[in-house]
């Protein structure tokens, strides 16, 4: 294993990690932040599987797999409540949910 | 040749059986005709029960398994006791609901017992993948949980709002964990952590532990919604079935609670250390800033709540800021590890009754006592006993001496000015007497006022109560009244289980 690349490896994971916290707090419709959460999600993976390969250590990765099947999880129901909203009031704009607000 | 017959893991028992229970109840279901709402309710009850005397009788303090992933010490052996014995309260109080044919039975107890599953399952927890999982099991459920109810706008509207957090905090937990798998130098367990906390063998090893201890925090405040992580907590109380919001505010944050102070008991002072105090410095200026701020805005801004579940969030947001004066007072060496522990867990017992109680009362009064404060004026006079029972927890949530609440949070600072957090405690307290404005007014209106005639108009609460409810809201009240008389009662339940 190169250890030149390592740092590499977390500063892009962390790069993407800002770019999803960016587009979920400036993106209003619930698809786009929904996407910037999978973005987030993903780069917390990078950075598991980059410490699991430097400590040639396979905890980490299998921890990849469960976020993975996590997310996946999270989609399916994410979706529905989505297309439910959507059923409801035609619109996944998180500004336009303002029912509860009291 | 000897036949060696399987014997049964007993440390992962109580959970196996909880699972079970949960898709029996789902599977069992495709083959009713009609609806057996009640049968559910009771085999809901049944699997809890189950689950709670196996680990009372089975599983001894201090056990392991599934090399060292899972522990029942004594904080969480205890806290899956309570958490269980809460998940019950909370299937009693869901007997109106239920009953009314809001929420499709099958599913809602099926469900619930899965949330309450991830929730015991966090709390014994000593790995990170053990961590996620369990939160994660606990989230999915719930954004189920919130929309659940038929035809609800209001409902869709909450499960996406907690869906959208409860996944923004899920990225952060999950950057986080791996930064402290990182730190470890490739491991999940809590304990290999404590050891790179202690000797950190690299400036690189401090920065990934630094960084990931920062990162599950910021993910953990989400789940215990602490200011400034708190703004979906109003709307998804008051969107959310009642219950649902109950199983939010009093249990998902007890096995929160626990699973914060065992993912940061790494950090907590061994000796006077150079390294690892200095890193405990900075995660207690953090949490000192987490609970100034639960406390102030909290009770501030539940002051100036209409509707009742809004009331009761704000109310759990600054709750949430008293609890993590205990987090603060394990990480401090000061004060012996089990005073620490007896003093969180009572807080928690005297929590989740009181919740369960404040929250029970307002689904028994349907969708208009879910509603606006001004519907319990006059609610002495309709149903007396209702209106007993929310003073019982209304006082006890606001510390009122010979009510848990009290107890609880007597011990708590007591510990807390043990360890120094003078300031800490002052404004707990301060924050407690503001809270009474915000309590004691329901009880004025529910005493003092007449109802209105369009709020006699609107009640739902004229048909007798279900037996369920009835049975929930009797044990939550009784309890809470018992364990705040007699406090040693409730000393001598938590040494003898």
């Amino acid at each position: 294993m190169d250890p030149v690349f390592f740092p590499a490896n977390l500063l892009l994971s962390l790069a993407i990690f800002s770019l999803g916290v960016m587009g979920v707090l400036w993106h209003r419709n619930a698809l786009s932040v929904f996407m910037s959460i999978e973005l987030m999600l993903n780069a917390g993976n990078l950075a598991l599987i980059s410490f699991a390969q430097r400590f040639g250590d396979s905890a980490g990765a299998g921890l990849v797999l469960f976020v993975m099947t996590v997310a996946a999880a999270e989609a399916g129901v994410g979706l529905a409540i989505f297309i439910r909203l959507y059923r409801q009031r035609s619109t996944v704009e998180l500004d336009k949910a303002d029912e509860l607000q009291g | 040749m000897t036949v060696s017959w399987p014997t049964i893991e007993w440390t992962w028992a109580p959970l196996v059986l909880l699972a079970l229970t949960a898709v029996g109840i789902v599977m069992a279901d495709l083959f009713m005709r009609a609806p057996r709402p009640a049968l559910w309710m009771q085999l809901g009850l049944l699997g809890l029960l189950a689950a709670g005397t196996a680990v009372v009788l089975k599983i001894p303090d201090g056990v392991s398994a599934f090399n060292q992933a899972v522990r029942y010490d004594g904080l969480g052996r205890l806290g899956v006791l309570v958490i269980l014995a809460g998940g019950c309260l909370i299937v009693l109080i869901s007997h109106r609901p239920v009953r009314r044919d809001e929420l499709p039975a099958a599913e809602y107890f099926a469900l619930l017992l899965l949330v309450v599953l991830g929730l015991a399952t966090l709390s014994i927890s000593f790995e990170l993948m053990a961590i996620f999982l369990s939160v994660e099991m606990v989230s999915v459920g719930v954004y189920i949980l919130a929309g659940l109810r038929r035809g609800d706008t209001r409902g869709s509207e909450a499960a996406m709002k907690y869906f959208v957090l409860a996944a923004f905090s899920a990225g952060f937990l999950v950057l986080g964990f791996a930064f402290l798998y990182g730190g470890a130098e490739g491991s999940t367990l809590l304990g290999r952590i404590a050891l790179a906390v202690h000797r950190p063998s690299t400036p690189f090893t401090v920065g990934c532990v630094l960084a990931g201890f920062a990162l599950a925090l910021t993910g953990f405040a989400f789940k215990l919604t602490l200011v400034p992580f708190h703004l979906y907590a109003a709307d998804v109380f008051d969107g959310a079935p009642t219950p649902v919001a109950a199983v939010l505010a009093a249990l998902s944050k007890a096995a929160g609670l626990i699973a914060l102070i065992h993912l940061l008991s790494p950090l907590r002072i061994v000796s006077n250390e150079t390294m690892q105090s200095a890193l405990t410095q900075d995660f207690t200026g953090l949490l000192w800033i987490f609970a100034a701020l639960s406390i102030v805005v909290g009770n501030a801004v539940a002051l100036v709540q209409r509707r009742i579940k809004r009331m009761l969030a704000y109310s759990t947001i600054a709750h949430s800021g008293y609890l993590l004066i205990g987090v603060l007072v394990f990480l401090d060496n000061t004060v012996r590890m089990a005073e620490v522990e007896t003093a969180i867990l009572v807080y928690l017992i005297a929590y989740v009754l009181m919740n369960v109680g404040a929250f029970g009362v307002a689904a028994a009064l349907g969708p208009a006592g879910e509603g606006e404060i001004e519907h319990y004026a006059g609610l002495a006079r309709r149903s007396p006993a209702l209106a007993l029972a929310m003073t019982v927890a209304l006082l006890s949530l606001t510390g009122i001496p010979a009510t848990a609440g009290f107890v609880g949070k007597l011990t708590l600072f007591a510990r807390a000015v043990e360890a120094g957090h003078i300031a800490l405690v002052v404004l707990a307290v301060l924050g407690s007497a503001v809270s009474a404005y915000y309590y004691l007014r329901i009880v004025v209106y529910m005493y003092m006022r007449e109802s209105s005639t369009e709020t006699v108009g609107a009640d739902t609460d004229a048909a007798p109560l279900e037996l369920g409810h009835k049975i929930g809201l009797i044990l939550s009240t009784a309890a809470t009244v018992l364990f705040g008389v007699f406090p040693q009662t409730l000393l001598f339940l938590l040494k003898i289980l």
